[in-house]
């Protein structure tokens, strides 16, 4: 019995679920993403908001909805807070008859936020506005949004988009918002203004033929753009046309023009919106997938027009003499300054290696976060206690858990030789196997295959804080005598170190996030700085070959010390001699190192 | 030695130069988002692993009753549990067939109510643990910890009122207050010391991935023997 029980908890469990896991791996997932951004330390999943669906929520949501004429009373008796800075747009990118009405849910905390919005829209005509509803739904729902503010906060905003409207009409609109009690209104309301109609708003002319040209031009004052050209963008995959112009004369900031691109395979039209940019812009992109298969065998006529502040008046340039087709080239000539790094640095890096290869002798500089490697698995070894190794919270697609592993070979490598016990707990599967055959095989070249069990390199989650309590639970019963933290960490960086350091563990980190070094270094007592974990594997495999890679590197930095030197100094000469010669051969180091194609 | 040695190195090798040499040819560019596929389908795979793992270890723990194995209980029921009310999507407003985050399902409430206070709780630490560790930081015990010290108290004050009160006396319109010396730091001595950073670990990057592409570091198969 006791062996059935053994075998059923040891094997049969597992078993079972590996074949129902994969179906349910995503689920969290789908809540809140379990990646952290390499440019944030906030996990995502923590400023996520939980969104219902919208099928769920007009479900759940009381229809037949009922509310009383807006007036200056019910606006201000309102028990819960209104809408504020409601905005009606044309919806952008889309091939037309939408609006876009965003508002923010709650500017103060003075009334309760409501639980649903209604959205009201009129066609604007010289009668009385005739509202009706066009939208309802929780004001927890997909609609609510977070668009980044000038500071870089998150600032909510609530969006919704007004389909099937007619293109060239104008309307009205207004957001209520209700807390579900049926007495409770609040309408949009601006400053002092009790009662705001959103719009006029009017969705963007979507197409036109040519013949309609001189009959769209409405009460336009000005002239039509002017030179429109079109031509395939070099250097890319035939995926992008870009057509230039020239503003129609008396245009400037204060006329509040707008430029629409249009496009038809034939001159007589039809042409169809591709897009649109600002009064100050007079250059479009059009990018489109297979955009060179698509105008190979229908190349396009362009047109642009100039529209005016009201958004429905347009002046329509002449259209391109001839069709244009995008074209794929064989090599991209922007990315020149990459490939003369590329073969450069690679140049140095080959060099050194066949350099030392011959048994040339090199310097290398100590590295004390390294040296002390060693130091800590004998410390470990003499105390009987485990050594900790966290490879990070990425995945194998990351440079850095990458170096991390690499380091690990050579770590789990002294820890054989040593008969030292070694846990490494990860937070990806990938990583969990990748790891397991590096100590495997490090243990196997050690001559200790015996000492080598599966449980060395174990799972906890994905998660990124479930895997912080995970850690610090080993930490905390296992009591390592050393921790090692070298990979891509976030903002468990310090709570991890800082539990380490309760436990008076020797700590060695290394990371190449610049973000998370203050909290390594002030909590370990050795910390590899950025590239110095890139360097730790050739350092600690005293490979010649490894080694002579070090060297490279170094000349990758010389070269771009002596560049910004050389730089900054003919920058600082261009500004007293106002430009010339200096301020040339400035402008040429910056293009230098200026990615062009981004 | 083919399988474990040969094919992973060319495996790399290949894959590491296509998408280097997608940079520069653009019919190519598109590889490198094949490749991504590739590695998500994989990593796929080694979800079930993963899991398989987590519960080994832990049912192995109660079996034996090692030290801590409550907690091993807590873990493989809360695995159990969520598993099986995600695979069945238990009172989900919208059935089997609806969203698996759909409002009110007790998947949703799990999340809502349990994995995501837990996870804040755990991120709160850091408040506490930043505390501790830049009192151990701030400690003036040599020259650069001392430098470390005055800096950081420019910053503090000069993020603060206080760094503008006592600042009161200053031309600070011309940039000698407390808050412009603060911003002075960070936009100058900060700043270099960051971009120096960073150009080494671009470097680095770039090191690294050459010495894989090519086999010179094989550290990652366990061994550098060939």
């Amino acid at each position: 019995m006791g062996l059935a029980i053994r075998y059923l908890t040891r094997w049969g469990i597992p078993l079972a679920l590996t074949l129902t896991l994969a179906l349910a791996t995503g689920a969290f997932a789908q809540l809140g993403s379990a990646n952290p951004s390499p440019t944030m330390s906030v996990p995502p999943s923590l400023a996520a908001p939980v969104v219902p669906s919208a099928e769920a929520i007009a479900a759940a949501s009381a229809p037949a909805p009922t509310w009383p004429e807006p007036s200056i009373e019910n606006t201000y008796n309102a028990k819960i807070c209104p809408a504020a800075d409601a905005k009606a747009v044309d919806r952008p990118e889309d091939a037309g008859g939408a609006v876009r009405v965003t508002w923010k849910p709650c500017p103060n905390a003075d009334a309760p936020s409501p639980k649903t919005w209604v959205v009201l829209r009129a066609e604007k005509t010289d009668g009385p506005l005739v509202f009706a509803p066009v939208g309802q739904f929780s004001a927890m729902s997909e609609h609510l949004k977070t668009e980044p503010k000038r500071n870089g906060d998150l600032e909510a905003l609530t969006q919704f988009d007004d389909k099937g409207l007619v293109d060239g009409r104008s309307y009205v609109y207004r957001v209520l918002g209700r807390d579900g009690d049926a007495n409770a209104y609040a309408f949009v309301a601006a400053g002092d203004t009790p009662l705001v109609n959103i719009g006029p708003v009017s969705s963007e002319r979507q197409t036109f033929v040519w013949s309609e040209r001189d009959a769209l031009r409405g009460s336009f004052a000005l002239g039509a753009p002017d030179g429109v050209t079109a031509a395939d963008r070099p250097n890319d995959a035939g995926e992008e046309i870009r057509v230039e112009w020239t503003p129609p004369a008396g245009a400037d900031a204060a006329t509040g023009l707008t430029y629409r691109v249009f496009s038809a395979t034939k001159p007589e039209g039809p042409y169809t919106l591709l897009g649109a940019v600002g009064g100050s812009k007079t250059i479009f992109d059009y990018k489109a997938e297979k955009l060179d298969e698509k105008t190979e065998k229908e190349p396009l006529y362009f047109a642009v027009a100039a529209v005016a502040a009201n958004g429905v008046d347009l002046a329509i340039s002449e259209h391109t003499n001839e069709p244009v087709a995008a074209k794929s080239q064989w090599v991209n000539l922007d990315e020149w300054n990459f490939v003369l790094f590329a073969v450069v640095l690679s140049g140095f890096i080959l060099y050194f290696i066949q350099h030392i290869k011959s048994g040339k002798k090199l310097f290398v500089r100590k590295i004390a976060g390294l040296e002390a490697v060693e130091e800590s698995i004998g410390r470990a070894t003499e105390m009987g206690k485990p050594v900790l190794y966290i490879p990070g919270i990425m995945d194998m697609n990351d440079v850095m858990t990458v170096a991390a592993i690499v380091i690990l070979g050579r770590i789990a490598r002294q820890v054989a030789e040593y008969d030292t016990k070694l846990l490494v707990p990860t937070s990806k599967s990938l990583v969990m196997t990748t790891g397991r055959e590096t100590v495997k095989e490090a243990f196997i070249s050690a001559g200790r295959p015996d000492a080598y069990n599966d449980n060395i390199v174990t799972y906890l989650t994905d998660e990124q804080f479930g895997y912080v309590a995970g850690v610090n639970g080993i930490m905390v019963r296992e009591k390592p005598a050393t921790c090692i933290y070298f990979g891509a960490f976030f903002a468990e960086s310090l709570i991890l170190a800082e539990t380490g350091n309760s436990i008076g563990a020797i700590q060695i980190a290394g990371t190449a996030q610049a973000a998370q070094l203050p909290f390594f270094i002030a909590a370990c007592d050795y910390t590899l700085i950025g590239e110095e974990l890139f360097a730790a594997s050739a350092y600690l495999s005293h490979d010649p070959k490894q080694l002579g890679s070090l060297k490279g590197q170094d000349i990758g930095k010389l070269a771009g010390m002596v560049a910004i030197l050389v730089g900054g100094v003919f920058a600082t000469i261009a500004q007293f001699t106002g430009g010339g010669w200096a301020g040339a051969v400035a402008g040429a180091i910056v293009k230098l190192f200026t990615p062009i194609a981004g | 030695m083919l399988v474990k040695r040969t094919i992973p190195l060319l495996i790399t090798g290949i894959v590491g130069a296509v998408l280097i040499f997608s940079k520069l040819f653009p019919a190519a560019e598109s590889l490198g988002e094949d490749f991504s596929i590739y590695f998500d389908i994989i990593a796929v795979f080694a979800f079930v692993l993963g899991g398989g793992n987590l519960v080994k270890i832990h049912a192995d723990k109660i079996y034996k009753q090692a030290k801590g194995w409550g907690y091993s209980v807590v873990c493989v029921v809360g695995f159990f549990a969520t598993l099986i009310i995600g695979l069945t999507k238990m009172h989900n407003p919208e059935g089997i067939a609806g969203d698996l985050s759909a409002q009110g399902s007790y998947f949703q409430l799990i999340y809502a109510f349990i994995f995501k206070p837990l996870a804040a709780t755990m991120f709160a630490l850091l408040a506490f643990y930043v505390a501790s560790a830049s009192y151990r930081a701030f400690r003036a015990k040599n020259l650069e910890a001392t430098v470390l010290l005055v800096s950081a108290f420019i910053i503090l004050l000069g993020r603060t009122f206080i760094g503008t009160w006592l600042s009161f006396w200053t031309p600070h319109g011309e940039g000698f207050g407390i808050p412009q010396l603060a911003e002075w730091i960070m936009n100058y001595p900060n700043l270099a010391g960051q971009r120096a950073i960073m150009i080494g670990i671009a470097l680095g990057i770039v090191s690294t991935s050459l010495k894989i592409i090519l086999g010179v570091d094989r550290g990652y198969l366990g061994t550098d023997s060939d």
